[in-house]
Order: structure tokens, then sequence, then C-alpha cells
């Protein structure tokens, strides 16, 4: 794994950037003041000019948002991702990962970075969280983001209790040097969650439920790599100190819930990069209806910046709101908050004719070929039927493959109005997620498409 | 709103009697501004069907972080459902109760990744999806279940 060559002097005057971002959107008082809050608060071109992050080529933007007039040589925005049996579930997609303590010099110098590889490659979330248990020696040497809006002293450090559907990961924000393949986010904001260091308020388990870092660690998952449609994870806690989502911690038992600034939120590391940092694209091959053993694919950073990336004239752009979802309709019912979610094993929806197992999956006895409308919310696009098949879970799942594109999960719940293209759906295409209002040609972000 | 001004109004003064507890009595009581009203399942709009086999009622509330909690009664009084809808996660521990627990163990042995969770037992039921912003979801008890009602009719 390369590691990013870090040119001390802009590495200083990016972080006094940096500071001066903060201090002036702490003048400002609003949070969007500082401007950078993913998704729908400002313009932004295919390359950002929010941030300004070292390792660019040139002592100033001008050259790093040139854009794309010359195309670096194909590949170096790639890293390999892969769907196995080595965890024993179906239909995870990971890659690895490189953590440094922020501005280590050299590369891989040692203890001050880690690989992590079965880094859980999620479209529905945002930002880098990272078990603290695969970290033991690296984590004292990341930097304490402290610094929170309600934090009256500003220097208690910022622990956030993230809630997923399922349950919550709970654990500090430090800032690190995330590395994928040979793309580096610096000194960017991740999760080190299940550290211990701080308890676990009481609204983080009454609102969050069970601790989905343990339930992680249990399916061997090192952390999440969440690259969704936004830059930061939270645009509530711009605004409110949410019950269960964000804290300052003045000692080990004392946490108190508050606001964010954005800049200061777990991020999105590709909205990090020097380049390719407007999107992503997941590229992986088709497999056959009884599964496979594995899948080798691939993550490409960027959208239009590399010959390797373009979107296709023919993709279908789906427009995404501010929570990454837009319509899809099923059987005459309106499922207006459906996503694209790389984070999800299967194709979930409520379907009572279908018969289901235990476990919640469907289970018919014989192949569904079904069809679905995904209906892009912006009107500019005309609905898409959408042609997915459902087998029978159980029998599939028997042979110990891990690949399938035919899982269906079932909801019961009349009123959650969600349905789910999870990671089945992903397989024999290519799906682009923009992050922000990234413009991809004639199409704003944030959209998927495919 | 008006109504909703005086939902979280209540909300905030009597933080525990808004809330349903599964299993329990209705949180809501007659004395909080929730709607009450008795449901029939669709299937019941048959002449054999008494007029009034109303076989639960619903009451609905908003907390006092603007989250939708409905939860559904047995005639005797007892919440054999609940549901939640909302920018955060209603707090779980009052609204399910003595059955926390059971969201916990299914979120652990459930758990896949990121996704939402579908999981439970033959006691305990529970549907929860969402992400940051916005969370909704569904718990019940089946073997508490009116005869000939789906946890998809709960509406």
């Amino acid at each position: 794994m390369k590691k990013h060559n870090m040119n001390t002097s802009k590495k200083t005057l990016w972080l006094a950037a940096a500071i001066a971002g903060i201090a002036l959107s702490a003048c400002g008082g609003g949070g969007n003041a500082s401007g950078n809050q993913g998704g729908n608060s400002i313009g932004w071109n295919a390359s950002p000019d929010w941030i300004s992050p070292p390792g660019g080529s040139g002592s100033s933007s001008n050259s790093s948002n040139s854009g794309n007039s010359t195309p670096p040589a194909t590949g170096d925005n790639t890293v390999p991702v892969r769907v196995d049996a080595s965890t024993g579930n179906v239909n995870r997609l990971f890659a690895s990962v490189t953590v440094c303590a922020p501005g280590a010099p050299g590369a891989q110098d040692a203890g001050q970075c880690v690989t992590v590889d079965k880094m859980l490659i999620d479209t529905g979330s945002t930002g880098v969280r990272i078990a603290a248990r695969v970290l033991p020696t690296l984590a004292p040497l990341l930097l304490t983001q402290a610094g929170a809006v309600d934090d009256p002293v500003g220097s208690a450090p910022i622990v956030e209790c993230m809630p997923f559907a399922s349950g919550f990961t709970w654990g500090s924000v430090k800032r690190a040097d995330i590395t994928i393949g040979s793309k580096t986010a610096s000194n960017i904001p991740i999760q080190l969650y299940s550290d211990g260091a701080f308890s676990t308020p009481d609204d983080c388990v009454a609102h969050g439920g069970g601790d989905l870092g343990a339930a992680l660690e249990g399916s061997g998952i090192n952390g999440i790599l969440g690259i969704d449609n936004f830059t930061s994870d939270s645009a509530d806690a711009i605004t409110t100190a949410i019950p269960g989502n964000y804290y300052y911690c003045p000692s080990q038992n004392r946490c108190i819930s508050t606001r964010m600034q954005a800049s200061q939120e777990v991020m999105n590391p590709v909205a990090g990069f020097a380049r390719d940092n407007n999107g992503t694209v997941i590229r992986l091959p088709a497999v056959p209806a009884a599964g496979q053993a594995n899948v080798s694919g691939l993550l490409v950073f960027g959208i239009g910046t590399q010959p390797n990336n373009a979107l296709p004239a023919n993709a279908t752009v789906v427009a995404v709101d501010k929570y990454g979802t837009f319509t899809t309709q099923y059987q005459g019912r309106v499922f207006n908050r459906s996503a694209i979610d790389s984070g999800t094993m299967s194709y979930a929806f409520p379907d009572t004719t279908i018969p289901v197992s235990a476990a919640g999956l469907y289970t018919p006895t014989s192949t569904l070929n079904l069809t679905a409308t995904i209906d892009p919310t912006n009107g500019k696009s005309a609905p898409l039927q959408m042609p997915f098949s459902v087998g029978n879970a159980t029998s599939l799942m028997a042979g110990g493959y891990a690949a399938f594109n035919n899982i269906g999960q079932y909801f019961s719940s009349s009123h959650n109005n969600m349905f789910l293209w999870g990671l089945p759906f992903f397989y024999g295409r290519d799906v682009y997620t923009v992050i922000g209002n990234a413009k991809i040609g004639n199409e704003t972000g944030p959209f998927v498409a495919f | 709103m008006r109504f909703s001004k005086i939902a979280m109004l209540a909300a905030t003064l009597l933080p525990l009697s808004s809330y349903a507890t599964l299993g329990g009595a209705p949180g809501a009581g007659t004395s909080s501004p929730a709607i009450l009203r008795a449901v029939s399942p669709s299937a019941v709009a048959t002449p054999v069907q008494p007029a009034n086999a109303a076989p639960y009622s619903l009451h609905q509330s908003i907390d006092a972080n603007g989250v939708t909690l409905r939860e559904y009664v047995l005639p005797g009084n007892v919440v054999f459902a609940v549901s939640w809808d909302g920018p955060i996660r209603p707090d779980m521990t009052a609204l399910l109760g003595s059955y926390f627990p059971n969201f916990v163990n299914a979120a652990q042995s459930h758990a896949r990744g990121t996704g939402p969770l579908v999981g439970g037992n033959d006691d305990f039921r529970i549907e929860s999806s969402g992400r940051l912003g916005r969370f909704s979801g569904m718990a019940w008890l089946p073997r508490l279940m009116p005869a000939g009602v789906r946890p998809g009719d709960l509406q």
C-alpha cells in the first residue's frame, strides 16, 4: 500500500486554512456558514473548492482544480473490492484501507500506519468507522477531535453514537489520514468505535438499541467504509443536539449531547481526496443465478475525471433527496424511501405472497422474476422498469457461496415505505454515487446512476 | 399546527406518560392528546362480522423530538404493537418497556451489517430501518396479535 508524500509546508498551510475556516464558521454562527455540509447546502463543481487538501499538484488550488483536461494514467483511482465467504456471511462487499496518524512521515512508517481489511463498503452511510481493536497501537497516535459547538471549554473529546438501522456504534471521533488504493484523505474525522474510552451514554443506548460494534466484530467486520452521497454524516446535528448522536466528553463517565460543525463530523473519505473526489463507481461482475463462491471487482474514485470513470450518456440517473432516497413503485405501492445500498445484503421489500424463512428471507419454491419501477423524483428522467429476481434464500445459501444476485428480504411493516436495492443490484453493473452537488456533465448531484 | 404544539408540550411535561409500553397499558392514556380510534382490519367489512368488532384501537402521539409514535391496543388495554417514524429513533426503553432487551438481542443476532433489522422470535418481532435523519420501524408481540390481523395491516 502506497503512502502519500506529505509536503510539510503544504500541510501547514492547509491546516491553517482549515482552522481559519472553522473560526469563520464559528463566528458566523450558522451551520450553513461552514459550507461543507454534504449534499444540499452548497453549489459544488466536480472539483470542490471548499477544501484545499494537501497532496494535490501545485501550491494552490488552481492546478488541482483544473478538472480533467489532462487525466492521469488510468488506474491510480481504483482499489480492488471483494465479496467472499471469509466472514461467514453473504453479499458483503469489502475493501482494505490504510489508516495513518495524520502527517505520518514516510510510507508505512513503523507504528504510524495500519492497513485494515474487511472494511464493509456502504453506500448507505457517511464516513470511515474502524473498530478500535484493530488499531491497538496506532489509536493513541491519532488526533483527538475536540471543539464541539456546545462545549464551553472547547477541549473535550468529541465522541459519536452513530445510529444505524439495527443499532449504534459508539466511540471517539479521531483525525487520521485514510488511504484507499493510492488515494489519501488527509487529516479527516473518522470514528474509532468500541474504543472503551468513554462510558456509553444512557440515551445512546435508549435510542440506539444494540451495540452494532459488537455485532460487527462477531461477523468478522473490521469497520465501515461509508461512501454515500454526502460529505458529513449528520445534517441534523449541525442545528440540534440530537439525542443519541454527537457528544463531548469532559470525563470518562460524563458525555453531553452537542451540536456539531460539519467540518468536525465523521466525513466521507472520498470527498477528502485531492482529486477524483466527486463520487465513486462500484464495478462488480455479474454472477450466475445459483450464486458464486466469491466476486472480485473495483471501487473507482471520481466520476468523469478519468477515462475509467466516465458516466455513460445512456446511464439511468436517479436523483436522491437529502436522505439518499428516491421512489420505487412495486405492485401498485409507492415506496418513497427507496435506496440503492451496498450495505444491505438483499432486495428488501414487502410482498406477502412470497414465502419467508424464519430469518426473514424470501424462500419461493422457484425463482421469481419480478419488476419494480424506479421513479426518479426530479421528474427529469422517465420511470425505469427494473427487473430483478428473487430465489429461495435458504437453498441458495446452503451451498456456502458468498455472492448472490437474487436474495430477497421481507418487510411486513406497512408504513416504512422502504424498498432497498441492496448488493444483489450491484452485480453486473457500474453503480455511480455522486457526492453533494457535484456536476457530472449536465447532471447535478446528489444522484445515483447505473 | 396547534395539535402538534400541544402534543409536544404534553410530551415535554409528561415524558413517560406520552410513551406506549409494549405489553402493558397504553402510555398515552385518556388524558393525553392522542388520537384514539377503533380499527377493524379491512377483511371484516363483511356482513358476518358484528358492527362493533374492532379488534384493536390506535393511539397516536408525537414525542418531544418530533417522532410519531403509534400504539396498537387490545380491547383489554394491552399494547400489542408499536411503531415509530421520525428524525431519530425514539427512546426505545420507554417504547418497548420490558421488551427492550429483545430488541438488543435481535440486533445482535440478526444484524446484517449496516442494513435494516428484521428479527425476533415467536414472542417479539421487530423491524427497524432508516439512517441518520430519518428512522422508522415497528415492533409487535405475535402471541397477542388479534386473530386475522397481520403486522402489515397495522396502519
